[in-house]
């Protein structure tokens, strides 16, 4: 009987071209026109909720480097006083402390989280950018710029997630320090030619299998997990149309059992917003070039995202059947997926409004299933996945106990 | 077969039904009628299992309807008033889905389906979509679904409300054939008279929840053979006319509509000389006069006061 009821369900859908229009037409016109509109627009740095999460790590202590540099001034022709003055200096033009001075700055306003490391190396996939200073970096950079000496080697930077944030924080820095320089050293030998740049090009690699998240992969996810909504929706209303025509009550004198009818609901909601997710990903695919980089776990978000939408169908049929009208997922279709969708981040980036706001929509299913699918799409791997996939499963069970206990089981329909 | 013993519902305040009594032998065709709002679709769906009486027994084939759910429902077979079909699935769709609800499958599934819709004549036009269907082949398909695990206990509630003149007559014709044939048990329900006239041995009449009478067609309409039955036609509106007629002793009932007024009056008074000597003292003059041999319609106004799609 499970499998009859899901084949009803399937072929009633398909018969439906006004709901074949919403589940399907409508995403993927969303996409493709918020994608290409807010294609320039958009930095993937708005692409998280998260903050940029940063690290700085420089193989050798600042004071150890400090050392080093007097002793080596110390046998350069250089007058007792001027180096002192160069000590001094040096403190000052310390190139890894500026940056994590500058990166400080940020995370003021709310922008970054910053780390700092000295002496060793930081775990690289838990942030988005690792500057990395070699040993003599400091000692190289102030050769550089006092006494006119080789470059440094160029620090290495390198972007997991927000590269395009961490390739501009890079660039504005070292440009800021180039000039700095200048000024140095224009008040340390007045009338010399200028130095060269400590570091023009910045380096920043990124690593292996992450990528950069396009506007075309922000709205896939963010259309898909609000558009799978209203396949929850349309059972609702078929349920709520099976109730006023008696189809319910024939059932009922069938023998069908009332919780194989709210199975069979369930069910077709996880078949069918399967389908449709793997439609709406494919034409994304196809079209856009999203890339979902890991199909495995792709598969596992649509399928907790599935299991969602199955409990919210029974959910909704369930109170349509209990206030006996269909006003239940009339409000959720209008109002309840709007707002869901607003808060999880379909739209913008919330985070960009309130930090507690996009906290609450990463806690919705439809928020949790939006932001794994784009840590999926920037190459995250299971142990980032997982943990957001707990509020899917906690509310896929919270519905269809709810719905267990909100439908009606004294059968005066 | 079927036993409905002292049966009330109540819906918060509203009695639907109240101290219902009724039964019905295997092979019969029983009939329950009465106008709409009568509690009739209600004590359908209290032996349908669909609703629990809030007082009394019902018991099919020995078990009970409170204990032995299960059981009921495989023996009856249910045709609601509403149209219980999905409308945007072919006839055949239909069946083979309820079909696979009563637990059918494969060649007996594909059997069944085609026997009932041969028997409500629909094999023609199994793979249309029933949202294409006119009323009455709609109400014929909502009939062949009751049929398919071959009930023994057929329930009708209002089977042809809204449909033409020839979808009634076959749906009248499939009833009469499946009791004839297959001795099919079936409760009739209608607010039609002719109809349960046509086809029933028994009839309930029931009215604001109760039945207020009982028995065959004969014996209902032996209630009225101590009276006189007369209709006639005016030339104006009867009811001033009628005014007058009341405060005739042995006229026991009027009934007025239009140009015409329905007069019962105690077996061989003269009633009609009466009438006859007050139109002329009105003024008015009649143009036809009716002498008739009473219906359940009269039955039902007899007991009533009211006709039934009053
Ligand atoms: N579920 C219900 N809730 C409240 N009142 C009801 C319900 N079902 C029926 N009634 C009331 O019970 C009475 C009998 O209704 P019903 O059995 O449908 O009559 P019939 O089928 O003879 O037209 C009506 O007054 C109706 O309004
Ligand atoms: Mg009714």
């Amino acid at each position: 009987m499970f499998k009859t009821m899901l084949g009803k369900e399937v072929k009633q859908l398909l018969r439906e071209r006004s709901e074949l229009l919403t589940l399907l037409i409508m995403p993927v016109i969303l996409i493709t026109i918020l994608g290409s509109a807010l294609q320039n627009m958009m930095s993937p740095g708005s692409a998280g909720t998260d903050k940029v999460t940063t690290a700085v790590v420089s193989e050798t202590s600042q004071e150890e480097e400090l050392n080093n540099f007097a002793d080596y001034i110390a046998n350069q022709e250089i007058p007792e006083e001027e180096r002192e003055t160069l000590i001094e200096e040096a403190v000052n033009v310390s190139v890894p402390e500026l940056l994590t001075e500058t990166l400080n700055a940020l995370a003021d306003d709310g922008f970054l989280v910053v780390s700092e490391y000295a002496g060793g190396a930081a775990e690289k996939d838990n942030y988005d950018g690792v500057w990395h200073f070699e040993a003599d970096y400091r000692e190289q950079a102030w050769k550089q710029m006092f006494l006119g000496e080789e470059r440094p080697e160029p620090a290495e930077v390198e972007a997991s997630g927000q590269t395009a944030v961490i390739e501009g924080v890079s660039d504005a820095f070292f440009n800021e320090l180039n000039w700095q320089k200048e000024a140095t050293y224009l008040a340390l030998a007045e009338g010399e030619a200028l130095p060269e740049p400590i570091q023009t090009e910045v380096n920043v690699e990124q690593l292996d299998n992450r990528s950069v998240i396009t506007s075309f992969d922000y709205y896939t996810a963010g259309m898909a997990v609000m558009f799978v909504l209203y396949t929850a929706t349309f059972l609702a209303t078929t349920a709520h149309t099976e109730r006023k025509s008696h189809v319910y009550h024939r059932l009922l004198t069938s023998n069908v059992p009332m919780w194989m009818y709210l199975a069979g609901k369930g069910g077709a909601g996880v078949l069918l917003s399967l389908l449709q997710l793997s439609l709406i990903f494919t034409f994304s695919s196809l079209v856009f070039d999203v890339s979902f980089q890991n199909l495995g776990l792709t598969a596992v978000i649509a399928g907790g995202l599935a299991l969602t939408v199955g409990s919210l169908s029974m959910l909704l049929t369930a109170v349509n059947y209990r206030i006996r009208n269909e006003q239940a997922s009339a409000l959720f279709a209008s109002v309840g997926v709007t707002i869901l969708a607003f808060l999880g981040g379909s739209f913008f980036n919330v985070s960009q409004l309130s930090e507690t706001v996009a906290t609450i929509g990463r806690i919705l299913p439809n928020g949790a299933a939006m932001q794994s699918l784009l840590a999926v799409m920037g190459g995250a791997g299971s142990e980032l996945i997982y943990p957001m996939l707990l509020s899917i499963i906690v509310f896929s069970v919270l519905f269809a106990g709810a719905a267990l206990l909100v439908f009606p089981r004294k059968e005066d329909l | 077969m079927l036993e409905v013993i002292d049966v009330s519902k109540s819906f918060k305040e509203r009695t639907a039904v109240s101290h219902v009594n009724f039964f019905i032998e295997k092979g019969e065709v029983v009939g329950l009628l009465g106008p709409n709002g009568a509690g009739k679709s209600t004590t359908i769906s209290m032996i349908s299992s669909l609703v629990a009486p809030s007082a009394g027994e019902i018991f099919l084939g020995g078990y009970s309807v409170k204990k032995d759910r299960t059981s009921i429902r495989r023996m009856i077979g249910v045709v609601p008033q509403e149209i219980a079909l999905f409308q945007d699935l072919t006839a055949q769709e239909n069946l083979r889905f309820f079909g696979r609800a009563y637990k059918l499958k494969g060649n007996e599934l594909q059997e069944r389906v085609e026997h009932v819709l041969e028997i409500v004549g629909l094999s023609e036009r199994a793979d249309e979509f029933v949202k294409t269907y006119s009323g009455g082949m709609k109400r014929r398909l909502n009939i062949a679904v009751a049929l398919l695990h071959e009930p023994e206990l057929l329930i009708m509630d209002e089977p042809t409300v809204g449909i033409d003149p020839q979808s009634r007559s076959y749906i009248l014709e499939t009833v009469r054939e499946l009791n004839r044939t297959k001795n099919m048990t079936i409760i009739y329900t209608s607010h039609y008279m002719e109809e349960v006239e046509y086809l029933c041995d028994r009839i309930y009449i029931m009215d604001h929840g109760e039945i207020i009478a009982a028995g065959s067609k004969k014996e209902l309409k032996a209630m009225l053979m101590e009276e006189d039955s007369v209709v006639v036609t005016l030339s104006e509106p009867a009811e001033k006319f009628a005014e007058k007629l009341r405060e005739n002793p042995a006229i026991t009932h009027i009934h007025t509509s239009g140009e015409e007024a329905m007069i019962r009056a105690v077996k061989d008074t003269p009633v009609l000389e009466s009438v006859i000597q007050l139109t002329r003292a009105a003024g008015v003059d009649i143009k036809s006069v009716e002498v008739r041999s009473p219906s359940l319609e009269d039955v039902f106004l007899h007991l009533t006061g009211r006709t039934l799609r009053q």
